[in-house]
């Protein structure tokens, strides 16, 4: 298990991480959220000692990340780096041997990875040849090709068309369910809430939420009801507590305090309206997003 | 490293470089064969008049040199001193012998020339004296230099070996400059890059930076080395058989020395190379933050070649031989001349080493504080002060 632990960073008066913890269990995916400069690329080069912490720690299975312990994680960062004029196959090859692979494994390895991406036609064509989301498929080749046993990708759907999201997220949970954990950040709420077995918020460097998606959501202090009414609910009271998150015509989203049972609800809502759509249930995460990261 | 190895080995820049220092050997081996000396010789025309000036005449021509680069005497016959004079005057000869002792000159008759006839005629009259037994053959001796001795306290000094050493010397140090100038270029290009094509950052996740800049400084050496050596071989080869010159013997232990400071001095101005590259934000940028390091290559290189091989034995080049930086340029300059005292060869070895050693660690920080910094250029104490890792 991958643990932050305390991780704080001050550049001058800027304080990058606070204190930021959270963790990353095998066979889990995690998704790493927050604002954009919340502190998520600070808190993922700290995890592979590119980031000298004021304090707290990064540990794996219990023990600091040494540089051996790295060599087994894989990590695609935010901007992509790959040599443009080195063909694919070299390519993931060489990180593949960067990361401790043999010539022979990592020559089988990145011919599996490539004909698991679909780039077999163009396995020797260079990289600055390829679309951007070829590229992005070589780019997660070279992290996965050593099998890692943590794989940590800052922002790997930014840029992708929707097949290439499907084929990610479909990747991802391979090698969750391969044994790896899995840390990504992105913007995609509904994807990561989709993907993720477990989230972890920052804002202003610090983890201000963080476990289990179905947990946070159940116990969350509130829940979230869609109602399509014949009239406008904008300026009328409805219950205590309750609140207007957004309406579009005579669709409304509203927050609702979780002792607000669904019953009540529907009785406040159908007092002097016809209610033809109605829905209860927990929060989405971006309303969790959204409670989390609210100055 | 074995991406630098094979992916700028099979560039096309390293190809042109091949190409550019190809030709620049076949040029120097070539253009002498056009502008340089076509084996032609000097001849001097050189009138006599009388039967007297024959005899000095015949032997002015038989001990000119003859050799390529050198002269030849012609001569020919004036029926009087007036038309010899007009003659030199005008330029239809360059000198005359009049009546066997007077030697005519002009104003554009080389020295050369004047010398050679004045040492004739001296010769010619001594001959005609010892052949009248006016004087023995043995006084000529004495006085030709035979009567003294003159032997050196010191043991003798094979000064032709001397001279070729001294070349040697020379031309390693137009070779390192080369190189350092070289493929510290590819190094800084190769370092900035990685930066800013941010394969930096996915690099370092799994290797130290001393690691990275290691491989790279190592791959990049090679690939010189190969390039270099092979230039040198070729062009050896090609002196040998093109221009058919033996070339000479040298030292196995000055070639030693030259080859270990080659490898050291590569090794520093490499890492500074390196370090350099990490603090530029963009290719265009690498030169420009290089320029330092490029005066201090060419004040080392120039330091070596215009002071320290005319004044080995000086305290200046003392104290050059102990700094890193020069003593590349210096050393095999100043070993050759036997200048340089084992303490000294011990001691730069020394400094050498610890100041590599420093230099890769200081240049690793540089690089983990330079490397992401992606907007701007900065300096390198900052970089250095702001490493993360």
């Amino acid at each position: 298990m991958l643990e932050l632990d305390g991780l704080t960073k001050r550049y001058g008066e800027v304080v990058a991480l606070d204190d930021c913890g959270f963790s990353v269990r095998p066979d889990r995916i995690v998704g790493f959220l927050g604002p954009n400069g919340a502190g998520k690329t600070s808190a993922m080069r700290a995890i592979f000692g590119l980031l000298r912490l004021d304090e707290g720690a990064v540990t794996w299975m219990g023990r600091p990340v040494t540089h051996d312990i790295r060599r087994r994680f894989g990590y695609m960062p935010e901007m992509r780096g790959l040599y443009p004029r080195m063909p694919v196959r070299r390519q993931v090859i060489y990180f593949g041997r960067l990361h401790g692979l043999g010539k022979a494994a990592a020559a089988g390895a990145a011919e599996r990875w490539i004909t698991r991406i679909g780039l077999e036609e163009r396995a020797d064509s260079r990289v600055d040849d390829l679309s951007h989301g070829n590229q992005q498929r070589v780019q997660l080749m070279t992290a996965l090709v050593h099998d890692p046993e943590l794989l940590v990708l800052d922002e790997p759907f930014s840029g992708l068309d929707p097949l290439g999201v499907e084929e990610m997220s479909r990747i991802l949970s391979e090698r969750a369910e391969q044994g790896s954990a899995v840390l990504f950040s992105g913007h995609q709420l509904d994807l990561v809430e989709h993907l993720c077995d477990d989230v972890a918020i920052i804002n202003q460097g610090r983890v201000a939420l963080s476990g289990p998606v179905r947990t946070l959501k159940d116990r969350a202090t509130h829940r979230r009801v869609e109602v399509d009414v014949d009239s406008s609910l904008a300026l009328t009271p409805i219950l205590p507590g309750v609140r207007l998150l957004e309406s579009r015509g005579t669709r409304h989203v509203l927050r609702v305090p979780a002792e607000v049972g669904m019953d009540e609800m529907v009785t406040a809502l159908s007092d002097g309206r016809t209610v033809r759509e109605f829905s209860y249930g927990p929060p989405t995460l971006s309303d969790l997003f959204r409670e989390a990261v609210a100055p | 490293m074995w991406r630098e190895l094979l992916e700028r080995g099979l560039s096309k820049s390293y190809a042109l470089s091949w190409l550019f220092l190809a030709l620049l050997v076949g040029a120097g081996i070539a253009i002498p064969g056009f502008f340089g000396d076509d084996g032609s010789v000097r001849t001097y025309r050189v009138a006599t008049v009388g039967t007297e000036s024959a005899g000095p005449g015949e032997l002015a021509e038989s001990i000119a040199p003859g050799v390529p680069g050198s002269y030849r005497i012609d001569l020919t016959t004036s029926p009087d001193s007036a038309g010899a004079a007009a003659a030199v005057a005008d330029g239809t000869v360059d000198a005359a012998l009049v009546g066997g002792n007077r030697v005519l000159v002009g104003k554009d008759t080389s020295s050369e020339l004047e010398s050679a006839l004045r040492q004739a005629v001296l010769s010619y009259q001594v001959q005609s004296m010892v052949a009248a037994g006016e004087v023995s053959e043995r006084a000529v001796a004495i006085m030709s230099g035979e009567g003294v001795e003159i032997v050196t306290a010191e043991p003798e000094v094979d000064t032709a070996a001397e001279d070729r050493q001294f070349l040697i010397s020379q031309v390693a140090l137009v070779l390192l400059f080369m190189a350092v100038m070289t493929t510290g270029s590819w190094v800084l290009l190769g370092v900035t890059e990685e930066k800013t094509n941010r394969v930096s950052e996915v690099l370092l996740s799994s290797l130290r930076p001393w690691q990275l800049l290691a491989g790279k400084i190592i791959g990049v050496g090679l690939l010189g080395l190969l390039q270099f050596g092979s230039i040198a071989t070729g062009l050896i080869v090609a002196v040998r058989l093109v221009l058919d010159v033996t070339l000479p013997e040298v030292d196995a232990g000055f070639l030693a020395i030259s080859l270990i400071w080659f490898v050291l001095g590569y090794l520093v101005y490499a890492t500074g190379y390196a370090a350099v590259g990490a603090i530029a934000h963009r290719p265009e940028d690498a030169q420009n933050a290089a320029f330092p390091m490029m005066v201090v290559t060419v004040a080392g290189y120039l330091i070596g070649i215009l002071y320290v091989s005319g004044n080995p034995d000086t305290v200046w080049s003392t104290v050059l031989t102990l700094i890193p930086v020069t003593a590349p340029f210096v050393l095999p300059v100043r070993a050759v001349s036997d200048s340089v005292a084992a303490w000294e060869q011990v001691a730069a070895f020394m400094l050498m080493t610890g100041f590599i050693i420093l230099l890769i660690r200081a240049a690793g920080r540089v690089y983990a504080g330079g490397v992401f910094n992606y907007r701007t250029r900065i300096k390198a104490r900052q970089a250095y002060r702001s490493a993360e890792f």
